[in-house]
């Protein structure tokens, strides 16, 4: 397990009690959005589907680089979640 | 009739008359509103030969079912003719305040034919219209004649003003039309068929009702769509960050457009140009929301400090940024909001002339054009004085400002020695600032775009970002960005949809809140016609057809549906590395599935089925 900063967008962050980021151990980014989820359990509804697989609109980037759910991580690697926006 | 008013105020330039004409009902059923009516009066009445800046010329502009209602995202209407920048047809759309006002005054919309021998406004008072005396008000530009007209006429209602800055009197072919100080019908140069009559603005005070076809149901639907509005996150997205604040997000997709579309890796720009920057304390003042909006995702902004202290207004855009920023590299905030705002006051839309920069900037680091054929003024990247210098010139077609003025594709050709390269449009409309190669289905969009390259006459970025999800219509969501297999199948999709909601004036952004039977209930509690998602999709699909059909008769086939070069060729760097749009492939696909003929054309059988025979016997 590595130390992985999660960047959490401000649109979230009244679920999660205003932090702005998180430190939490984890091997990939699924196992990540995991532990997240556990510490903040409404954010499920925010990056969910009904049927429990990530919603379409929510993007995951490593090191600013896209990244898949089962993307490996590494200590110190950072983890930003968007929510896509479509404007002007 | 429910919310239509079955009224249309018709203008003559000309002779100064004015009076009003009836839409029948089942063509207002087929048509809708918006772009869609407005196209089907002018294929019934124009000759597509028509000079875009001749009296021959129609100019629409057009309101929808839901406009002057309540309901959100409505506050949007329509401006068409055919287009002086591309020569084929052309629309725009544009938020504010302007179209509740006219529907107030009794009208759907108002077609403005022929051209005055002097310079003259409308006046619209309820029943009342008529031509004033304009030539006091020739050479003002946007903000100083808003002002100026809205204290002449408000009186116990504020009156609402359309107008061109010297950049619409110039003839600028990109010159916009602007409603109050911050709304721009900004693309396919509609401003400048504004000049051609010497119509320099249409001033609106409506105190009538609208009424909606289900006023009850209407009701009901409407609060359901706002509660759902306001908890969404896409509400909260645009109202603390607006447009520009995707630019944070997009930059690490590829979509941010820099050095006239060669640099791949963007990532330093947005932390100076984007939406943290124009929403910090440096900055924002404010958010202002459209008549009725629940989003607010106007940004309101000065500047403290440095050479442009003083200034206050309207914030760009994120397409303002990026076409007066990232584009042409530029990193100053500060200078991208006095670039966006000179834009904005001289009446000129802000992509087409970021994008026609960007060109003469690339031609003068490739030494096509020097200081001699520049007025002296040194084009290098990231130099925004010297943009500043010619955003003027373009605004006044000054000097090597009249080249420009006439955007990037007859611009280039007129410079020559391979300046046409560097001139990234589709069909004469200069690309907006969302990189097809993070998107592939976008550059099919582009590519047969019924107004050229355009990021809103369909919702297929939005779709491709799995921000749109309608299952009733095919729309699944869970699209890999950077492929081009499926495409053309979603392309047509949102293409049709597409001309729905420009049809029925709705605000793009609504599209991702609302789901389809919302929407189908929206625009039927208002019509009063009994819709359902199949009549609406048959409804764009015809509409779509027939805007096709006109441009095929303007002179447009399938060999001017393709991208430049620019935007396909793949980066070394940056998100979107290696990604190039199969272009030819998703039109081989699409073609079919649009059912278009080999030649581009609407196949003649299709346009039977779509009731559009008339259209059938003059292709």
């Amino acid at each position: 397990m590595s130390d992985i900063t999660v960047i959490l967008p401000a649109l979230i962050r009244d679920i999660t009690n205003g932090h702005e980021s998180v430190v939490l151990p984890a091997g990939s980014v699924a196992d990540c959005l995991f532990r997240l989820t556990e510490r903040f359990p409404d954010l499920k509804k925010k990056l969910y589907k009904d049927d429990g697989t990530i919603a379409h609109n929510v993007n995951f980037f490593v090191n600013k680089t896209k990244a898949g759910m089962d993307e490996r991580l590494k200590p110190g690697d950072e983890l930003m979640i968007f929510l896509a926006a479509a404007g002007g | 009739m429910g919310s239509h008013q079955g009224k249309m105020l018709e203008v003559n330039l000309t002779t100064g008359e004015t009076s009003r004409s009836t839409v029948d009902e089942d063509i207002h059923r087929k048509y809708i509103g918006g772009s869609g009516l407005a196209a089907k009066i002018f294929f019934d009445r124009v000759s597509p030969e028509v000079d875009p800046l001749s009296g021959d010329n129609l100019l629409l502009i057009m309101t929808g079912p839901l406009s002057g209602t309540t309901a959100p995202g409505a506050s949007r209407f329509s401006a068409c003719a055919k287009s002086p920048l591309t020569n084929m047809w052309g629309e725009s759309c544009c938020g504010g305040d302007f179209a509740a006002e006219i529907r107030s005054a009794g009208v759907d919309g108002i077609i403005c034919s022929g051209a005055s021998d002097k310079p003259v406004y409308l006046f619209i008072e309820d029943d009342k219209a008529e031509l004033k005396d304009a030539a006091e008000l020739w050479g003002m530009n946007t903000h100083e004649i808003t002002d100026l007209l809205e204290e002449r006429h408000s009186g116990k209602k504020k009156a609402r003003v359309l107008s061109i800055g010297q950049a619409g009197e110039n003839k600028v072919s990109f010159a916009a039309i602007a409603n109050g100080r911050k709304n721009f019908f900004g693309r396919c140069g509609l401003g400048a068929v504004m000049g051609s009559k010497n119509l320099k603005a249409v001033v609106a005070v409506g105190s009538g009702k609208v009424g909606q076809g289900l006023p009850d149901e209407f009701v009901t639907k409407r609060k359901e769509v706002v509660e759902k509005a306001k908890g969404h996150y896409i509400t909260d997205v645009m109202k603390s960050g607006g447009t520009i604040g995707a630019m944070d997000f997009g930059v690490m997709l590829g979509d941010l457009p820099g050095k006239n579309w060669t640099a791949g890796d963007m990532m330093e720009f947005p932390p100076k140009i984007g939406g943290a920057m124009l929403n910090s304390e440096k900055h924002l003042t404010g958010a202002e929301s459209c008549r009725g909006c629940l989003l607010g995702c106007k940004r309101v902004v000065k500047i403290d400090e440095g050479k442009y202290k003083g200034m206050a207004g309207a914030g760009p855009e994120y397409e303002g940024a990026a076409s007066l920023g990232s584009l042409l590299m530029i990193d100053d905030m500060a200078a991208i909001i006095m670039l966006n705002e000179a834009c904005n006051d001289l009446g000129m839309d802000v992509i087409s002339c970021g994008a026609t920069i960007a060109m003469a900037m690339d031609c003068w680091e490739q030494g096509i054009i020097s200081a001699d054929d520049t007025d002296g003024l040194e084009l290098t990247w990231g130099n925004a004085d010297a943009v500043m210098e010619l955003i003027k010139k373009i605004g006044a077609r000054d000097g090597f400002g009249a080249i420009l003025a006439d955007g990037c594709k007859r611009a280039s050709e007129r410079i020559g020695k391979g300046a046409e390269a560097y001139a990234v449009h589709v069909k004469g409309m200069e690309v907006p600032m969302h990189d097809p190669r993070a998107f592939h289905g976008l550059g099919l969009s582009y590519a047969t775009g019924i107004r050229g390259a355009c990021h809103t006459n369909d919702p297929i970025y939005s779709i491709e970002q799995g921000i749109m999800i309608w299952p009733e219509i095919g729309i699944n969501g869970g699209y890999e960005q950077k492929a081009s297999e499926g495409k053309a199948e979603l392309v047509v999709i949102a293409q049709n949809v597409g001309q729905v909601y420009n049809a029925a004036v709705l605000c793009y952004l609504l599209m991702s809140i609302v789901n389809e039977q919302e929407f189908v209930d929206l625009i039927r509690t208002s019509s009063g016609f009994d819709y359902d998602m199949k009549e609406l999709m048959e409804c764009g699909e015809r509409i779509w057809m027939l805007k096709r059909g006109m441009n095929n008769l303007m002179g447009f086939t399938a060999k001017d549906d393709k991208l430049p070069k620019q935007i396909v060729t793949p980066f070394t760097d940056g998100p979107a590395a290696g990604s190039e749009p199969q272009i030819d492939m998703m039109l081989k696909e699409y073609y079919p599935l649009r059912n278009l003929d080999e030649d581009g054309k609407p196949q003649k059988d299709k346009l039977e089925v779509l009731g559009l025979s008339d259209l059938a016997g003059k292709l």
